[in-house]
């Protein structure tokens, strides 16, 4: 495992929190219930545009 | 995108993928529209969440546009809501090829899709594949070597007594690249009728993984590597061997 000097948030065996955002098409996604019981991986990516 | 185009994998395994940046919703329109993407690309305008998560990258000028953005990462989470893994690291350069996460994180062997370069000899035949067939500058590319014996034949793990040749994968050092130590899977022990050492074998078929992060190369690349091993009956060994991997790969300028 590399050194990590800064937090990363929610540990392993943690509940993710919930929480809604909208998507590119500006519609709120509830993430509990967008994934609908399935496993899920949320990628967090500085950004798009540069 | 290479995580759109492995999405069917993800879907197919029962995972539902999402992204998170502090983007608007106009610029996560216009990039999903460049780059035809169709899974949930979420805007945390403000960093709300990402400050809920409390990831938010502190060292950076607040006054500058980019604050508010994260330390990049990944989480996986199971059904249960959970965290089961996570992904950081410690420079935000480092990303993970997709099928690599799949492979490492979800335990879903997708089909390598790099070029696999496969030696075969009286013994045995070994493939080494990358899991993809190109790179971004910073991506971490998994490196899987695929070993298989017939049946009587076997070679040795570590530890060793003296004298012995352990089975060794080694990425020959590479400017522009870092290799990760390989990981072996365990071996098991084999107590030979005329000696009282144990020795540690591999049969059948085993998989050594490692991985590359091609982490200031921005050109196309070949990496070479080696396989040492020593390959043996219950009767008889045979001569040492040293086979040669040479493995392409692609480097893809980032979309930006």
């Amino acid at each position: 495992m590399e050194t990590l000097t800064f937090p990363t948030g929610p540990a392993i065996g943690e509940i993710f929190p919930d929480f809604i955002l909208p998507d590119q098409h500006g519609k709120p996604v509830p993430f509990g219930m967008a994934r609908a019981g399935r496993a899920a991986m949320i990628v967090v990516h500085r950004s798009a545009s540069w | 995108m290479e995580l759109q185009a492995n999405l069917s994998i993800f879907e197919a395994n029962g995972v539902a993928v999402f992204a998170v940046s502090y983007d608007s919703v106009a610029t996560l329109a216009a990039f999903a529209e460049a780059h035809s993407i169709t899974y949930p690309l979420l805007s945390d305008e403000g960093s709300v969440f990402i400050d809920r998560l409390g990831i938010r990258n502190t060292t950076i000028d607040p006054t500058g546009r980019a604050w508010g953005v994260p330390h990049p990462g990944t989480y996986f989470i199971g059904t249960d809501g959970r965290v089961t893994d996570k992904i950081f690291h410690e420079t935000h350069r480092t990303r993970d090829a997709a099928p690599t996460m799949l492979y490492e994180h979800l335990g879903i062997a997708a089909p390598a899709t790099g070029t696999a370069d496969r030696q075969t000899t009286d013994t045995l035949t070994a493939v080494a594949a990358f899991d993809a067939e190109s790179f971004v500058r910073g991506e971490r590319v998994g490196l899987r070597v695929t070993i298989a014996m017939p049946p009587g034949i076997h070679i040795y793990g570590r530890p060793l007594p003296e004298g012995y040749i352990p089975t060794t994968f080694a990425i020959t050092a590479t400017e522009g690249i870092t290799a990760e130590p390989v990981r072996y899977p365990a071996p098991r022990p084999l107590r030979m009728d005329w000696t009282d050492e144990e020795l540690m074998i591999y049969e059948d078929e085993i998989v050594l993984t490692t991985a590359v992060t091609f982490t200031d190369q921005q050109d196309d690349v070949t990496i070479s590597a080696i396989l040492d091993y020593q390959a043996c009956t219950t009767d008889e060994c045979f001569v040492p061997q040293t086979l040669r991997f040479t493995l392409p790969m692609r480097f893809h300028p980032f979309p930006q």
